[in-house]
């Protein structure tokens, strides 16, 4: 069994696979796209090169050929690096240096896939004097339905991407269904002058008009027309529902009230967080931001405190990040912060490979090194004789 | 439009005759006065010297230093409108202003006066375009006007201290009612300003007179208090604030102007803005002691009474730092350092190794004392902005040329450490004309122990690459030209190999630190920006080059001409991001730059194709 195993390890197309040339392809392959990604950017934004070039196990030149995409690229080159770590370990003298530095690349890989598929990003935007326990995501949209009475809400959330008309949607337990009517994942929405409208809207909005996607995916704002339906109600509801309309708007069924509205993904998070004040200095004489930092109060576990978030100074909860991204002011003094929001089980991979890496070529070179002073040694000694 | 119609207010002004004046005086007492400017303190030495580089682009003008220059803008404005400090860098702009160029890039207030009009209307019409669809000759309107402007401004900064006609007291009465001293030269603004309780006094009831009934005291009160009027209407918001503030815990700096309009009758500032009148009086009249008294009795008040604030600590340091200028000094001793290198690697004269090491190190001393004064003064690790980047990889570079000429004794390292250290030294000068080199950081940045960390480390990995890129042009060089002496191409290649891999470990780990800044700061470790990629670019490059041989893909001349590609790759990285102008890092680039940073890699790609070429008919190296 184990001379099968030894000898198909040994075979072509498997010593092709964690070979040092397939490394150079896989290397050159990332760099090429990593070139290409960089200059995609300029026209394209940030968030279409990572979706074209790094999110992606293709890349479609031309729409037909194919060039592969960093997952493509990078999965090759976790196979490759195994590949090899199994080889010099199991069939090679031990070179504790150089098998640290790849052994803390592979790190680096997975840490980077789980970054990937499981890490959240989303953000909280809080005025002064406001508190909040949930952050939302930013580009993600969802249709929610929740019940208006008590103290806690019952939130049924439906994700909207790929939203299409005609669909029935369920929000049960509650009674409440809703057909698509219409829905635009980024759309422009006009009022009448008189404010009158045919459907239902907070906005009194009459019209919506499907926009082409912006390249930024965070100014995107959906719109949608639905008919709600309800066993309690008279008639089914054609309620217009906008992204940017920050009140839901408020459906009677029967005793009981639900509350309906198109809005950013929101995540729970475990602590509620309170804006207390924001503040930012400026250099002087000028308008260059310094520094800017907001004092919170933070409920978690029970426990209440207060502390400040700035920049380069986050507040890190249970494997929640919130960092200091930006801030809006009104011309009447209101203040407004928002906070960065991760959730990311692989955040810590990334210093571990890095010592790793930087720990394995300290030590590939220390060896290097005495192997060279060895070298020189013999060779005089050698001299010498002669 | 307000900033622009302001603008022409202020020019128009600068049309109003001056009183006849001029004297040169020395002006090396200014050269300390606390200035803030960018939102820091600077020596007003710093300040002139950044305006004349605005102006003209450059550092003195008809061997006139810039604080001599300007002192007459500011003192003496008629004596320097002949003067040409304007530098126009498209003929479409000085055509519409009237203007035959010629060859001239440079031009005169006096020569540009007669098209300030047309200059307004068209820089009216280029601010109403958006910024990024500007095409260069509009970019070069709102320059040119701004740049007008602004000298216009100067030249008004000091004006309530000058003797002025709107200010003439022809009646003895007023004279001895205001209390106003005896004055050839006429009173000033500032004279009859401080006098203006007086004068409302004089100016009791005439409100409810006629023109014609009023005495000739009172017309003449009239007059005075009507130029007051426009004056203080004419005269806001105008440069240079020199003057320090204090109130609710906070510093804010003021002209001398502002004092006046804001009303501010603080007994010291009151009195520093009578010493600025003095500065100003004795220089106009030659008087050279009286001169410098009065400029440190100024300099004096202002320090007492700003000497908490952390700006006004390195005044003198700065002082230094411009007067040596020790770059300078710097790129004579490394471009002696490579001729005698290549003389000595030539001839193999051992006595010429000797003094390429020593003119290296003479070199390397003013340039460390540059970039530690530079950190002393900012109070900052060594890199802030391109500028300073482009001294810290230079430094790098030489320290690793002295490395490796340590390790080798045969020149190479003198010559690696003499191009390195001149060329990027003279690039770093032609960052300086860009502005404030010592300028504030922004936010993102304001952390020392991330910019301590990775922004150090990762330009020691530019500078590994560079270095080894240099190693990589001389081994092609060698390659052609003695392709039979192993020994040395073999030491070359050694070299290449030891930079590179010190190039990667700093790279890898710069670019590592940077992830953790981004994680830190932001919660993303990795999010692909232009500059992330930059940075991963040249630890790929690197790594694929160790790969290729070690898997002996390629040989030491491929090795070589790797390293040649890692210096365009590190331009890209260093240079070519910013000019993307997207991500997190595009701060700080600058236009006029890019064609230089073309011109560089497309003379890499040449050389790499030359010496491709000549070496296919010389046996390679195994």
């Amino acid at each position: 069994m184990t001379e099968v195993l030894a000898r198909a390890w040994q075979s072509r197309l498997v010593r092709w696979m964690y070979s040092i040339p397939l490394t150079v392809v896989c290397l050159v392959l990332l760099m090429i796209l990593t070139f290409w990604g960089t200059l995609y950017q300029v026209e394209n934004g940030l968030f279409a090169a990572q979706e074209k070039f790094f999110s992606s196990w293709f890349v479609w030149v031309f729409g037909v050929i194919p060039f592969p995409g960093a997952k493509f690229v990078l999965g090759l080159l976790m196979i490759n690096l195994l590949g090899y770590m199994i080889n010099i370990l199991a069939f090679q003298p031990l070179r504790p240096g150089i098998v640290l530095i790849h052994s803390g690349l592979l790190v680096m890989l997975i840490g980077g896939a789980i970054t990937h598929y499981y890490g959240e990003e989303t953000f909280l935007s809080l005025w002064e004097g406001e508190t909040a326990n949930m952050s939302s995501a930013y580009y993600e949209w969802e249709l929610a339905v929740w019940t208006r009475d008590g103290v806690m809400r019952d939130v049924l959330a439906i994700d909207t991407r790929g939203l299409e008309a005609g669909e029935q949607l369920a929000f049960a337990p509650t009674p409440i269904t809703v057909d698509v009517e219409t829905y635009h994942p980024n759309a422009r929405a006009y009022q009448t002058r008189d404010g009158s409208t045919p459907y239902l809207s907070s906005l009194k909005i009459s019209r919506i008009e499907a926009a082409p996607l912006d390249k930024e995916p965070t100014r995107n704002i959906p719109a949608g027309v639905f008919v709600v339906n309800a066993p309690g109600l008279d008639e089914p509801k054609r309620v217009l529902l906008f992204g940017d309309d920050t009140a839901p708007l408020i459906i009677p069924v029967g005793d009981a009230e639900y509350a309906i509205g198109l809005r950013q993904r929101r995540s729970p998070l475990p602590l509620a967080i309170k804006l207390i004040d924001f503040k930012k200095q400026k250099h002087p004489g000028t308008e260059i931001a310094r520094s800017f930092s907001s004092l919170v109060e933070v409920t978690a576990d029970g426990i209440t405190r207060e502390l400040t978030i700035s920049m380069n100074k986050p507040l890190r909860h249970r494997g929640y990040t919130l960092y200091q991204q930006s801030y809006r002011e009104t011309p009447d003094g209101k203040e407004s912060s928002t906070f960065a929001v991760t959730h990311n089980y692989g955040r810590l991979l990334p210093y571990v490979s890095t010592a790793m890496v930087v720990i394995g070529m300290i030590v590939h070179f220390v060896v290097m090194l005495i192997k060279h002073a060895r070298r020189q040694s013999k060779a005089r000694a050698a001299e010498a004789v002669s | 439009m307000m900033p622009l119609l302001r603008s022409l207010l202020v020019l128009l002004c600068c049309l109003a005759p001056w009183v006849a004046r001029g004297q040169s005086v020395s002006v090396d007492s200014l050269a300390g006065l606390p200035v803030l400017e960018g939102g820091r303190v600077m020596p007003l030495d710093t300040y002139a010297r950044l305006k004349l580089l605005q102006f003209s682009g450059k550092s003195t003008i008809a061997g006139e230093s810039a604080l001599s220059w300007f002192a007459r803008l500011a003192f003496a404005p008629e004596t320097v409108e002949t003067q040409r400090v304007f530098m126009i860098n498209h003929p479409e702009v000085t055509e519409a202003l009237g203007i035959d160029p010629g060859e001239r890039r440079w031009f005169s207030f006096a020569e540009m006066h007669t098209g300030i009009g047309k200059l307004h209307e068209m820089a009216a019409k280029a601010f109403e375009i958006a910024d990024e669809e500007r095409s260069p000759v509009e970019k070069e309107i709102l320059r040119v006007y701004h740049n007008i402007t602004q000298y216009a401004e100067l030249s008004q900064a000091f004006l309530f201290a000058l003797p002025h006609r709107d200010f003439a007291v022809t009646n003895p009465v007023i004279n001895e009612k205001l209390g106003l001293p005896p004055a050839e030269q006429g009173y000033s603004f500032l004279d009859i300003f401080l006098r203006g309780f007086r004068l409302a006094e004089l100016m009791q009831g005439v409100e409810a007179l006629k023109m014609s009934e009023l005495d000739e005291v009172q017309r003449e009160a009239l007059r005075l208090s009507a130029a007051l009027f426009q004056w203080s209407q004419h005269h806001r918001a105008l440069p240079v604030a020199m003057i320090p503030l204090h109130g609710h815990g906070s510093e804010e700096w003021v002209s001398p102007w502002d004092v006046l309009a804001l009303g501010i009758n603080t007994p010291e500032v009151r009195q520093e803005v009578a010493h600025l009148q003095d500065v100003v009086r004795h220089y106009a009249a030659g008087q050279q002691l009286e001169f410098d008294l009065a400029a440190h009795t100024f300099e004096r008040s202002v320090l007492r009474r700003a000497h908490d604030s952390r700006g006004v600590r390195h005044l003198d340091l700065e002082l230094l730092y411009n007067q040596w200028d020790t770059f300078y000094r710097a790129k004579l001793f490394y471009g002696l350092a490579f001729l005698l290198g290549m003389v000595g690697i030539l001839t193999d004269w051992k006595g010429l190794r000797y003094l390429a090491v020593g003119s290296v190190l003479v070199a390397l001393l003013p340039h460390t004392l540059g970039i530690i004064w530079r950190m002393m003064i900012m109070g900052r690790p060594p890199m802030t902005n391109l500028y300073a980047t482009f001294l810290f990889v230079a430094w790098v570079t030489v320290v690793l040329g002295l490395c490796i000429e340590w390790f080798q004794r045969n020149n190479l390292g003198t010559i690696l450490a003499g191009i390195g250290g001149l060329i990027q030294l003279m690039v770093a000068a032609r960052f300086s004309s860009q502005g404030d080199t010592l300028g504030v950081v922004v936010a993102v940045l304001d952390s020392n122990f991330w910019l301590a960390t990775h922004v150090v480390t990762i330009t020691i990995g530019y500078a590994g690459c560079v270095a080894a890129g240099i190693a990589g042009h001389v081994y092609l060089i060698q390659n052609i030209f003695r392709p039979s002496e192993h020994p040395s191409l073999r030491a070359t290649t050694k070299a290449i190999y030891g930079l590179l891999a010190f190039g990667l470990i700093f790279s890898f780990l710069g670019t590592m630190l940077g992830g953790v800044w981004a994680d830190q700061s932001w919660g993303r470790f990795w999010g692909w920006d232009p500059k992330e990629n930059g940075a991963l670019l040249i630890v790929l490059w690197c790594s694929i080059l160790f790969h290729a041989r070690l898997a002996n893909l390629i040989g030491p001349r491929g090795m070589a001409h790797g390293s040649v590609f890692g210096v365009i790759i590190v331009i890209f990285a260093w240079l070519g991001v910013n000019l993307l102008g997207v991500g997190l890092h595009s701060y700080g680039f600058t236009s006029g730059l890019a064609r230089g940073m073309w011109i560089s890699i497309g003379f890499e790609l040449l050389f790499m194709a030359v010496t491709a070429l000549l070496a296919k008919r010389t046996p390679a190296l195994a």
